[in-house]
């Protein structure tokens, strides 16, 4: 640890263009990744037994394999594949460190946010969903203007939890030479060889980033919990309550 | 695909090294929760500031930038101590380093995962053990540690197979588990796809182990309390 670095100019702009990189990569993961997981969901929910269980199954593969070893298996093992090393889907995604990233994040991601979004669809209430029905909304209408937007609003917490999981794992990206926050810190160690001064500073900017989204979920969730209804005496209308 | 099947059993028997890594860096972490938590509940009045703090600090770290920060830190450690004292500086060995780093980390998610069951516990209990003259210790190791571990016991069985999965992270700094082994074998028969295939078997196959186990421990313990 030597003060004279840690308060210089240069490992801080450095530091802090590591952190566009794991900003970039947990926004692009987690979008990819709540789209993919709420279709999932949906499936999960509404589709046929055979359907369902497909989508069981991705889920179940997802979240038992460690992130690290599905980084290593989509970089090292899949270019192994011919055909992935042609066209489109090798000059976007495997060619590259972060492309690749992108796509293990994501993959990961879907698979626990579509049983956050699960458990939120589970979790709206039934009469909600027959109002919808009783004014004539198509069953496909119901699901894209009440369900949905219902169940994201229950499940807002958990996906700040997810977002929050994604931030600390993106640093996992450093491994396969990505310069996000923990690989530009340790690119600076290696040039000053002093590994622990820059993984300190990164420390810090981890500690800040993680308090700032963690007050904007818990400003989101109160901002967007709906008004008491005037007959429910104050208790909220959307308790979580169970309908299967 | 040829080339890799000789090395199958040295790849599976990672999974030894997998499970022991994960089961010590469990232990460390739920006796630091179980100690954060009673010493939370005792109202000494440095003990709330100092756990919430502990608690926000190491849930925000990535468990990566942990492992390094104790690898490197330790190792500098041990060079200046070895040079101040004149001994040979020993190698720090990856399993303790990511014991610690791990456990600690861990000990933050489970300090909330006790103290969430400790509130769960009906207070009266605590008020009939002392009624019934229990010392305050008894109190302690015969009531409250065995109803919150008991409570404890989703939140813990997740938290472990969390845990099984960070376990991977200590391959980056040398421990020979299933991912650095697959590696290994990924680099010298130069078929990584169904090396990290292997691995990825490997986990799944622990995933759904662990499951099934934790499925039937709450089923015993839920009958248990119904009784």
């Amino acid at each position: 640890m030597s003060e004279s670095l840690f308060f210089s100019t240069t490992l801080w702009f450095s530091i802090l263009r590591g952190l566009q990189i794991t900003i970039l990569l947990t926004v692009l993961s987690m979008a990819f990744g709540l789209i993919l997981g709420t279709a999932l969901a949906l499936v999960r929910v509404y589709g046929s037994a055979l359907a369902s269980s497909v989508a069981a199954t991705y889920i179940f593969v997802f979240r038992g394999i460690p992130l690290l070893i599905l980084l290593y298996f989509l970089y090292y093992g899949a270019p192994q594949i011919s055909f992935l090393r042609t066209g489109l889907l090798w000059d976007v995604l495997f060619s590259s460190a972060f492309g690749t990233c992108i796509l293990a994040f994501s993959l990961n991601n879907a698979a626990y946010l579509a049983e956050a979004v699960r458990g939120g669809i589970l979790t709206v209430k039934k009469g909600q969903i027959e109002a919808g029905f009783a004014i004539g909304l198509t069953t496909r209408k119901v699901i894209s203007r009440i369900t949905l937007p219902i169940a994201m609003r229950n499940c807002l917490s958990q996906i700040g939890n997810e977002t929050i999981f994604t931030i600390k794992a993106s640093s996992i990206a450093s491994i396969v030479t990505v310069r996000d926050l923990l690989g530009q810190a340790q690119y600076v160690g290696n040039i000053y060889y002093d590994n622990i001064t820059p993984l300190l500073a990164a420390a810090i900017l981890y500690l800040v980033l993680v308090q700032i989204v963690e007050r904007l979920i818990r400003w989101a969730d109160r901002a967007l919990k709906p008004a008491p209804l005037a007959g429910a005496k104050g208790k909220r209308p959307n308790q979580l309550q169970v309908v299967s | 695909m040829h080339a890799t099947l000789p090395f199958l059993p040295y790849i599976v028997g990672g999974l030894a090294v997998t499970i022991l890594a994960s089961l010590v860096t469990f232990a460390c972490a739920v006796a630091i929760g179980l100690a954060a938590t009673l010493w939370m509940t005792t109202g000494h009045p440095a003990a709330g500031p100092i756990v919430r703090a502990y608690v926000a600090i190491f849930r925000s770290l990535p468990e990566l930038l942990c492992i390094f920060l104790v690898y490197y830190g330790c190792e500098i450690a041990l060079q200046k101590a070895a040079v101040s004292f004149g001994f040979r500086p020993i190698p720090i060995s990856p399993f303790l380093a990511v014991t610690v780093a791990i456990g600690v980390q861990f000990g933050a998610y489970s300090v909330q995962i006790f103290s969430d069951a400790h509130r769960s516990i009906n207070p009266g209990l605590f008020e009939a053990a002392h009624a019934l003259g229990l010392s305050p210790r008894k109190v302690t190791t015969r009531v409250a540690i065995p109803l919150i571990l008991q409570a404890a016991i989703p939140g813990l069985s997740n938290l472990f197979s969390v845990m099984l999965k960070v376990s991977a992270l200590a391959s980056v700094i040398g421990l020979e588990e299933v991912t650095r082994r697959a590696k290994i074998v990924a680099g010298s028969t130069r078929e990584p796809f169904a090396a990290y295939a292997v691995a990825v078997v490997c986990f799944l196959v622990i995933a759904a182990a662990a499951a099934l186990l934790q499925a039937r421990l709450e089923r015993s313990f839920r009958s248990t309390r119904e009784a």
